[in-house]
C-alpha cells in the first residue's frame, strides 16, 4: 500500500470521518473532560482491535505494558493470576468506556493483570508513546490518570455542588476561608465602656454582638443582645455597669485561614454563636452563625445549643426532626462526607450528654466517677442518623465499695439512659451491647481481663466482639481510664501477633462486591434482588481493613479516615495510597447517605441496598473503583499475614 | 451515452501532477499471492453513489480505512467526496447517503479525488461488503477518468462470512450482521462510517478464520467466491 497517511488536501474532512470515534470517547470519562483538540489528537492515533472471547489481551508475562486500551464495545476480565481464582474478589470486570492498564504504563512496568475479553471485545488502542504525549498535553487526562478514582471524585462534587447552587442560589459551601466570609469591620469597645453606650453603638450599627477589646485590638471577651436578656435585664443591672463584668471572656477565636467549618465546629461544641477572627492576637472580624448558615432555616450551632439546653426527653424527641432537616440539606449542598459525619458525631454526642445530665437529675448522680463510652460506628465517629446505640461503662470503683455494689447503682441509671437514647431515635442494640447489660458496665480491670481473654482467646465470637469493642470512645465522664485501657490493649494486641492474624483472616471473608459476570456481585436475595449492601459489603471492608493495619502499627486512632492517614503518615503505605483508600471510602459513605435521605424523601424505611443498575455511569464507575480499592487493602493484608 | 459510444471512448487526458501520480502506483509491488494471514493488509472501502445502477450512476464519495490482521487504524480513515457540478439528485437515494449537490459541488475535482483513493489503496486487498457493487463502480471511475484498470484483489464480507458462521446463514443485509455483533453504527451511509463498520466485521471474520485454523488469504478468498457461487445456484 503507498501511503497511510491521509491527504490533509482537498475535503478528505478529517475531523468529520473521526465523528463516530469522537461521540464515543466524549460519552465516557475523562474523554469528556477533554480539550476537543486534544481529543482529536488522541482519536487520530487509535487503532481498533477485536478481541474474541477469552483472548488475553495484557498478560504479565509480555514485558513492560506497551498500549493503553480503551473498551469500545464488549467486557474485559481482569485477573490476578497468583491468587485464588475462585474467589470472586480477584477478578472484575471493565465495560465500554472504561481504560486500562494505567497504573502499569506510568509505571513503565509490566502488568500485574491478566486482562481477558470475557465476550467478544472491541477496544481502541494508543502506543505508549501517543499515551505519554496525551499526558503532556492534555490535563484532564493527566490527572484522571494519576488519580484516577480522585478525578471521578471531583466530577460528583462539581454535579452535586452545581445542582446546589442552582437549588439554594450561591455558594453555600464551608469549604470557604473566614477571611472570604468576613462581612464587615469589626465593631469593638474597650472592657470599661458603659453597658449603655455599648447598646446605643449596637443599636446604631444593628448589630447583635459586640466584641471587648484591649488597644492592640485583641479581643478580650464578646457581649451579645443574649447576654443583654440573661444578664442584665433579668438580674436588673443599672447601665453604667462596665461591659467587663457581663461578657463573656476569652472569646473562641480562629485565624483568618481556617475553614467556615471549623468556626462551624468550634461554635456547635461551645455551643457559642460567635467566633473571633483573629491574626497574630489581633481582631479582624467577627464570624456569627448567622454568617454560615444564612440559608437553612435549621442552624447547627442553634440546635446544638436547643439540644445542650432541653428540658426533658420529649424535647429532644422532637428535636430529632431538626436533627434530619439540617443534615439533609448539607447532603443536599454538597458538604463533604467526613464533615457531616463529624456534625451528625457532634450532635449524636450533645443528644448523648443531654440524656445523661437529664436521666441523672431524675434519679440521681452516683457518688462516683464513671465514664460512658461508645463502641461500633459511635465510637469510631461514623455514625448515619440512624444508627443503633452500642456503649458501656467504665467505672473507678471506690475503696469502700465492690464492683458488684458499684454495678447496682450504675445499671438502673444505664436503663433508663438507653430507654431514653432509644426514645430519641437511636434504636436500642440487639446484640445487647449497652450499658445496662452487666456485661458492658465494668471497672478498669474487668474491661481489662475481658479483652484480655478475647486477644488471648480469639473464638469467631471474640474476633466479631473485638471488632465492636475495640472501637471506643468517651462520651461523658473522665477520659483517662479509657486512654489508658486503649494504650493497654494497643500494647498486648501489638504483642499478640496471632490475635491481629485471626482478625485479619476473619476480615478477608467479606470481599468486596466486584463481579465475575457483570460489574458487581449482587444479592439474589427475595427482598433485595439485584442489590448491594452498602454497609456489609462496601463499608465493612474498609473499616476491618483500617482497624487490622492500625492495630498492627499501634495506631490509636478509631475513626476509619484517621487510621488511613496514620497509616500514610508512619509510611506503612504510601501517602497517595492511604488517601485513595480514603477517597473511597468516603465515596460509599456518600452513596449511602444519599440513598437514605432519598428512601426518607419517599417515606421509606431506610435500608442499605443499592441497585447498581439504578446508578448513573459516573456513580456506577466510581463505585466500581471505590472496590477496587477495599480489594487493595486486602490485597495488603493478604500480603503482610501471608494468607 | 450509448453503450457503444462509451466502449470506444478515447482514453482520458491527464494534467502531468496526476499522470506522476498514476505512473508511481503501477510501480508499485503487488501483494504476494499467499500472503500469510496474519502478515495480510486490507483497505476497507466503501463507496457511496448517486443511484444503485452500476452502469450510469455516479460515484459520490469513497470511504476507507486501512486495517492490518488484527486492528484497523483509525488515523487512516478517510473520507473523499467527488465533485459533480450538476450532481444528478434523486431524492431517495440522497435521504440514503446524505450527500447534498452543494457538498458534492465543493467536493475535490475528480481526477484529483481518484487519484488520492489510488493512493490510498495502493495495490492492498480490498475489503467491503456487497464487494461487487464497490468494484464495478471503482473500475468504472478508474477507467474512464485515469484511464486504468483496477487490479487489486476483492474479499467480499457478504460472502466470507457466511461461510464462516454457516449457523448465521440467515443473516444477509450489513445491517443484519452489525446487528448480529451487536456493533453500533453511529454514521451508518457516510461513506467512512461504513467503511469503519465494515472494518469492525473484518476484524472480527479473521478472528474467526483464525479460529478454525485457517492461515491464508487467498484460500480466504476462495471460501468467499464459493459461497457466492452456492448462493447463486440456490437462487437458479
Amino acid at each position: 500500500m503507498s501511503s497511510t497517511t491521509p491527504l490533509q488536501t482537498g475535503n478528505d474532512r478529517h475531523t468529520g470521518v473521526l465523528l463516530p470515534v469522537l461521540e464515543f470517547l466524549r460519552k465516557h470519562a475523562p474523554f469528556d473532560q477533554m480539550e476537543p483538540a486534544h481529543l482529536e489528537y488522541l482519536a487520530k492515533r487509535l487503532r481498533l482491535s477485536f478481541y474474541a472471547r477469552d483472548e488475553k489481551i495484557t498478560d504479565p508475562g509480555n514485558g513492560p505494558a506497551s498500549k493503553f486500551f480503551i473498551i469500545k464495545q464488549g467486557r474485559v476480565r481482569g485477573e490476578t493470576p497468583s491468587e485464588d481464582e475462585q474467589v470472586s474478589g480477584n477478578a472484575w470486570e471493565l465495560v465500554p468506556g472504561e481504560c486500562f492498564p494505567i497504573g502499569a504504563l506510568l509505571a513503565r512496568r509490566p502488568v500485574r493483570t491478566i486482562h481477558r475479553a470475557a465476550e467478544d471485545t472491541f477496544c481502541f488502542e494508543l502506543d505508549r508513546d501517543d499515551f505519554d504525549k496525551l499526558l503532556k498535553l492534555s490535563t484532564a487526562f493527566n490527572d484522571f490518570c494519576t488519580r484516577r478514582l480522585a478525578s471521578l471524585l471531583d466530577q460528583v462534587h462539581r454535579q452535586v455542588q452545581a445542582s446546589a447552587a442552582t437549588n439554594m442560589g450561591g455558594d453555600t459551601s464551608l469549604n470557604i476561608r473566614l477571611a472570604d466570609r468576613i462581612r464587615r469591620a469589626p465593631v469593638t469597645c474597650r472592657p470599661e465602656s458603659p453597658l449603655a453606650e455599648v447598646l446605643r453603638i449596637m443599636d446604631a450599627e444593628r448589630i447583635g454582638s459586640m466584641v471587648i477589646t484591649d488597644e492592640d485590638q485583641r479581643p478580650l471577651g464578646v457581649f451579645t443582645l443574649h447576654d443583654l436578656l440573661s444578664r442584665v435585664a433579668l438580674p436588673g443591672l443599672p447601665l453604667d455597669t462596665p461591659v467587663s463584668q457581663v461578657m463573656t471572656p476569652n472569646p473562641l477565636s480562629l485565624p483568618p485561614t481556617a475553614y467556615a467549618f471549623e468556626a462551624a465546629m468550634l461554635m456547635a461544641s461551645r455551643g457559642f454563636g460567635h467566633v473571633c477572627v483573629a491574626e497574630r492576637g489581633r481582631l479582624h472580624g467577627v464570624i456569627s452563625e448567622r454568617d454560615l448558615f444564612s440559608l437553612q432555616r435549621v442552624g447547627l450551632v442553634s440546635l446544638s445549643r436547643a439540644i445542650n439546653k432541653a428540658s426533658d426527653i420529649g424535647a429532644l424527641i422532637k428535636l430529632g426532626g431538626d436533627v434530619h432537616q439540617l443534615i439533609g440539606q448539607m447532603i443536599a449542598q454538597g458538604v463533604s462526607v467526613a464533615q457531616i459525619s463529624q456534625i451528625i458525631t457532634l450532635l449524636n454526642d450533645h443528644v448523648a450528654r443531654r440524656v445523661i445530665e437529664l436521666c441523672q437529675a431524675e434519679l440521681g448522680t452516683p457518688p462516683f466517677a464513671y465514664t460512658w463510652i461508645a463502641f461500633g460506628s459511635e465510637g469510631r465517629q461514623e455514625q448515619t442518623l440512624k444508627t443503633d446505640q452500642d456503649n458501656g461503662i467504665l467505672f473507678e470503683t471506690p475503696p469502700n465499695m465492690s464492683n458488684g455494689e458499684v454495678r447496682a447503682v450504675l445499671l438502673p441509671l444505664a436503663r433508663r439512659i438507653n430507654e431514653a437514647l432509644a426514645e430519641c431515635g437511636y434504636p436500642l442494640c440487639t446484640g445487647n451491647i449497652m450499658a445496662s447489660n452487666p456485661e458492658c458496665c465494668l471497672s478498669f480491670e474487668e474491661w481489662q481481663a475481658r479483652f484480655a481473654r478475647w486477644i488471648d482467646q480469639g473464638t469467631p465470637e471474640h474476633l466479631l466482639n473485638a471488632s465492636i469493642f475495640f472501637d471506643f470512645r468517651t462520651i461523658e465522664g473522665p477520659e483517662q481510664a479509657v486512654e489508658r485501657l486503649r494504650r493497654w490493649f494497643t500494647d498486648k494486641v501489638k504483642g499478640t501477633p496471632r490475635f491481629l492474624r485471626m482478625m485479619a483472616q476473619n476480615s478477608l471473608r467479606n470481599r468486596p462486591p466486584l463481579g465475575l459476570v457483570r460489574d458487581f456481585v449482587v444479592s439474589g436475595s427475595a427482598d433485595h434482588p439485584n442489590s448491594i449492601d452498602l454497609k456489609l459489603h462496601g463499608l465493612t471492608p474498609f473499616v476491618d481493613g483500617a482497624r487490622i493495619l492500625a492495630l498492627a502499627h499501634g495506631i490509636t486512632a478509631t475513626n476509619t479516615l484517621e487510621r488511613f492517614r496514620g497509616l500514610g503518615k508512619l509510611g506503612v503505605v504510601p501517602r497517595h495510597e492511604s488517601e485513595a483508600w480514603c477517597d473511597a471510602y468516603v465515596y460509599i459513605q456518600l452513596l449511602r447517605m444519599r440513598h437514605h435521605r432519598e428512601q426518607q424523601q419517599a417515606g421509606e424505611e431506610t435500608d442499605n441496598f443499592v441497585d447498581p443498575d439504578k446508578l448513573n455511569d459516573l456513580d456506577r464507575r466510581i463505585l466500581k473503583e471505590s472496590f477496587r480499592q477495599a480489594r487493595k487493602i486486602q490485597s495488603r493484608i493478604e500480603l503482610d499475614y501471608q494468607l | 451515452m450509448s453503450f457503444l459510444a462509451s466502449l470506444f471512448r478515447p482514453a482520458p487526458v491527464l494534467e502531468d501532477a496526476i499522470e506522476e501520480r498514476v505512473s508511481h502506483w503501477h510501480t508499485l509491488p503487488t501483494p504476494s499471492a499467499h500472503t500469510p494471514l496474519d502478515r495480510a493488509r486490507f483497505v476497507v472501502i466503501d463507496v457511496e453513489t448517486t443511484g444503485l445502477d452500476m452502469h450510469s450512476d455516479e460515484l459520490l464519495s469513497v470511504g476507507l480505512v486501512p486495517a492490518g490482521p488484527r486492528s484497523v487504524e483509525i488515523d487512516g480513515l478517510a473520507e473523499i467526496v467527488l465533485r459533480h457540478e450538476r450532481a444528478r439528485v434523486d431524492k431517495d437515494n440522497l435521504v440514503i447517503h446524505g450527500i447534498t449537490p452543494t457538498e458534492s459541488a465543493s467536493g475535490t475535482e475528480v481526477a484529483e479525488a481518484l487519484v488520492s483513493v489510488l493512493e490510498h489503496i495502493g495495490k492492498s486487498w480490498l475489503v467491503a461488503f456487497h464487494a461487487d457493487f464497490d468494484r464495478v463502480m471503482l473500475t468504472r471511475a478508474f477507467k474512464r477518468h485515469l484511464g486504468l484498470k483496477l487490479k487489486n484483489p476483492f474479499l467480499d464480507l457478504a460472502w466470507l462470512l457466511p461461510a464462516l458462521y454457516p449457523d448465521q446463514a440467515g443473516l444477509r443485509s450489513l445491517d443484519e450482521w452489525l446487528g448480529h455483533f451487536g456493533i453500533a453504527a453511529p454514521a451508518r451511509h457516510r461513506a467512512s462510517g461504513d467503511a469503519l463498520v465494515t472494518a469492525e466485521l473484518l476484524l472480527i471474520a479473521l478472528s474467526e478464520a483464525r479460529r478454525q485454523g485457517r492461515t491464508d488469504l487467498r484460500g480466504l478468498a476462495g471460501l468467499a467466491d464459493t459461497q457466492a457461487r452456492l448462493d447463486r445456484m440456490s437462487a437458479h
